[in-house]
């Protein structure tokens, strides 16, 4: 730990970016906003003209939007899960780490969700999934994995929500504290009237590890449930049992990737460096290195049972997507997610933050070609050979995903406009600990010389 | 007329021997608060008993079964709403029955950990502070000092309180009552 610091500088820092604002900051939200603009131009496009517009057929009939969704919502594990984890294992080193992570987590899971809404075509329909009677009094149907997802999502949400606002009241009442005006009224309520008492920490403490036990099994569930959408159909190459392992393994791998490239342009933009360090970086590329071999371990025995199995309608949906067309997207996703990755990661040399980042990056893209080649790849080759088809993108659908990347990326930016990205108490205690382990060692340090 | 003492600490060390001279003193730990802007439960603050002791866990599990019922009762009346004819197989299907009721039961047991938490540590009380000193108390604490607050049942013994603080290494002490006194600030 950085011993140059103390308690007003912590506070300073990480307090920096919520009262300066450079112009940098004006451009970003600008240029993001834009395209945002014109993503939701072209959404009203779509929504006035009908799904004809996107490049959607039969038998492809979820293309972009779900494969989109499927990382996003692959993405959200990035935070809560991942938060949960390191704090009821109390990993010293996670303390900078989690609150950037569980805000990726929500805004994954805002923009996420949309992209049914977005594949719907008539979007004001999306009632109709809620369990809510409709006008014929039927109630949904809740043997639809469709409906699973929706209750998943709303509770993970909901969750990751409160595990992000819960441990942030007491740096909402430092802010409270420090700021005027408008300002200090709406960090006041924000902070519920915290004063940091030893009764109130204990209960905080007692509540953040609770929402941490009950968030991790709502996590897996979501990906799980998202899995099941493909696999308890009787569609050739997504009737797997290993879908729902695959899946939250390759959620929590591509969260970890997302939470990295987070990590490394905040500690680049909001000058994090004493906070943001090395080791953290190094801590997460181990992560991401083991998350990368499960992935490949994983996607290995999957394809190595088709294989083996040999199922006619099984094996022309494999050799579609190993020599097929669809090869350059499933052999761009084995080198994006491993082949790059693990040579980065795996020596301490190469395990800078820079590594890191380039393997981050390339599990990001590698990720979303997985979430593709399952998606549109599967679709391409059903079970029936005249209802093969193929499917390519329109201007509509790349539009509408990059906006959709714009918009995550703005709600990311103004978050750490508003709040501390880094968490001001739990850094503070990580930090104490750390000095209270080193005098500790002092006199044992000592003794052996 | 009782007096409550407030004192500023800038370091973790100094208010824990502070609180442990007070209770020494043989002031009751009820009447003793620390406020601080991080936990400083490792260091063993002394919270006493009671205030140690929360029903937490428990409201989540009772949150946890209530929304557990919900989802399964929801599920169960759909199914039996519809007349479907199953043939053989169980009306309410035990899978997506299951995954209802386990989505909900987290749902449960998240809202009321949340609201628990509110009401055992008294949050969403709207305190509108308006003297000088309780803010730059607060402001301090913001900074990172720690603020001892003891009450003590007489003026006499708030003074031997607060020399008591200040020799623990108190870098400001204020006694608040009948009326406030800044005793020292250095």
């Amino acid at each position: 730990m950085n011993n140059r610091l103390n308690d007003a500088d912590i506070t300073r820092d990480l307090l920096r970016p919520l009262v300066e604002t450079g112009r940098g900051f004006y451009v970003t939200v600008t240029l993001l906003v834009g395209l945002v603009l014109y993503a939701a131009a072209v959404w009203g496009y779509q929504l006035y003209r009908g799904l004809g517009v996107a490049g959607l057929n039969r038998p492809v009939h979820w293309g972009f939007y779900i494969t989109t969704f499927v990382f996003y919502i692959g993405i959200s594990h990035a935070g809560t899960l991942i938060s949960a984890i390191l704090r009821l294992c109390h990993a010293g080193w996670r303390h900078p780490v989690t609150r950037s992570a569980e805000a990726i987590t929500v805004f994954a899971l805002m923009v996420g969700a949309m992209h049914p809404l977005i594949d719907l075509g008539r979007a004001w329909k999306f009632y109709w999934v809620a369990p809510y009677p409709n006008e014929r009094g039927l109630w949904p149907n809740f043997r639809s994995p469709l409906l699973w997802d929706f209750l998943a999502i709303t509770t993970y949400l909901t969750g990751s929500i409160l595990y992000l606002y819960i441990p942030m009241i007491p740096d909402l009442a430092i802010v409270r504290d420090k700021v005027t005006g408008w300002r200090k009224r709406l960090y006041g309520l924000l902070a519920l009237g915290w004063q940091g008492t030893e009764q109130q920490w204990h209960r905080l403490e007692k509540a953040i590890t609770l929402m941490a036990i009950i968030i991790i099994p709502v996590a897996v569930s979501v990906h799980t449930v998202v899995s099941f959408v493909f696999a308890m159909t009787i569609q050739p190459m997504w009737h797997s049992t290993i879908f729902g392992p695959l899946f939250v393994v390759g959620a929590i791998f591509s969260g970890i990737a997302a939470l990295i490239v987070a990590m490394v342009v905040l500690r680049k933009v909001l000058h994090l460096e004493p906070y943001l360090q090395p080791r953290h970086f190094s801590n997460l590329g181990l992560l991401l290195l083991t998350m990368s071999l499960l992935w490949f371990y994983f996607t290995f025995a999957e394809y190595l049972t088709v294989w083996y199995g040999n199922l006619s309608e099984e094996m022309a949906n494999f050799w579609y997507k190993l020599r097929g067309p669809f090869a350059p997207w499933f052999w761009g996703m084995v080198i994006m997610n491993c082949i790059i990755p693990v040579p980065l990661l795996a020596f301490r040399k190469t395990r800078t933050i820079t590594g890191c980042f380039i393997a981050s990056v390339s599990v990001l893209i590698g990720m979303w070609l997985e979430r593709f080649v399952i998606v549109v790849g599967s679709l391409s080759r059903p079970r029936l050979e005249f209802a093969w088809g193929e499917y390519a993108p329109t201007w509509v659908e790349i539009s509408l995903f990059v906006g959709s990347i714009a918009y995550f990326i703005l709600l990311y930016v103004v978050f750490t406009k508003l709040f501390p990205i880094v968490s001001i108490w739990e850094f503070k205690e990580g930090w104490r600990g750390a000095e209270r382990r080193a005098l500790r060692q002092v006199p044992a340090v000592a003794q052996a010389e | 007329m009782a007096d409550t003492i407030y004192a500023l600490f800038h370091d973790p060390s100094s208010a824990e021997r502070a609180v442990s001279r007070l209770l020494a003193a043989g002031v009751d730990s009820d009447s003793i608060a620390v406020r601080s802007s991080e936990p400083f439960l490792a260091w063993r603050l002394p919270a006493g008993g009671e205030k140690q002791k929360t029903r937490l866990p428990l409201y989540a599990v009772a949150g946890g079964v209530v929304g557990g019922l919900v989802g399964f009762s929801l599920a169960a009346f759909t199914f039996r709403t519809m007349n479907l004819t199953t043939g053989d197989m169980p009306l309410i299907a035990p899978g997506p029955t299951g995954i209802v009721t386990f989505e909900l039961t987290a749902l449960g047991a998240i809202f009321a950990t949340l609201l628990s938490l509110i009401a055992e540590a008294g949050l969403g009380r709207r305190e509108r502070v308006s003297d000088s000193d309780q803010i730059a108390l607060a402001q301090a604490v913001a900074e990172g000092a720690l603020l001892v607050c003891a009450r003590c049942p007489d003026e006499i013994t708030a003074r031997a309180t607060a020399q008591a603080l200040e020799d623990a290494g108190a870098t400001m002490v204020t006694i608040k009552g009948g009326s406030p006194q800044r005793l020292s600030h250095s």
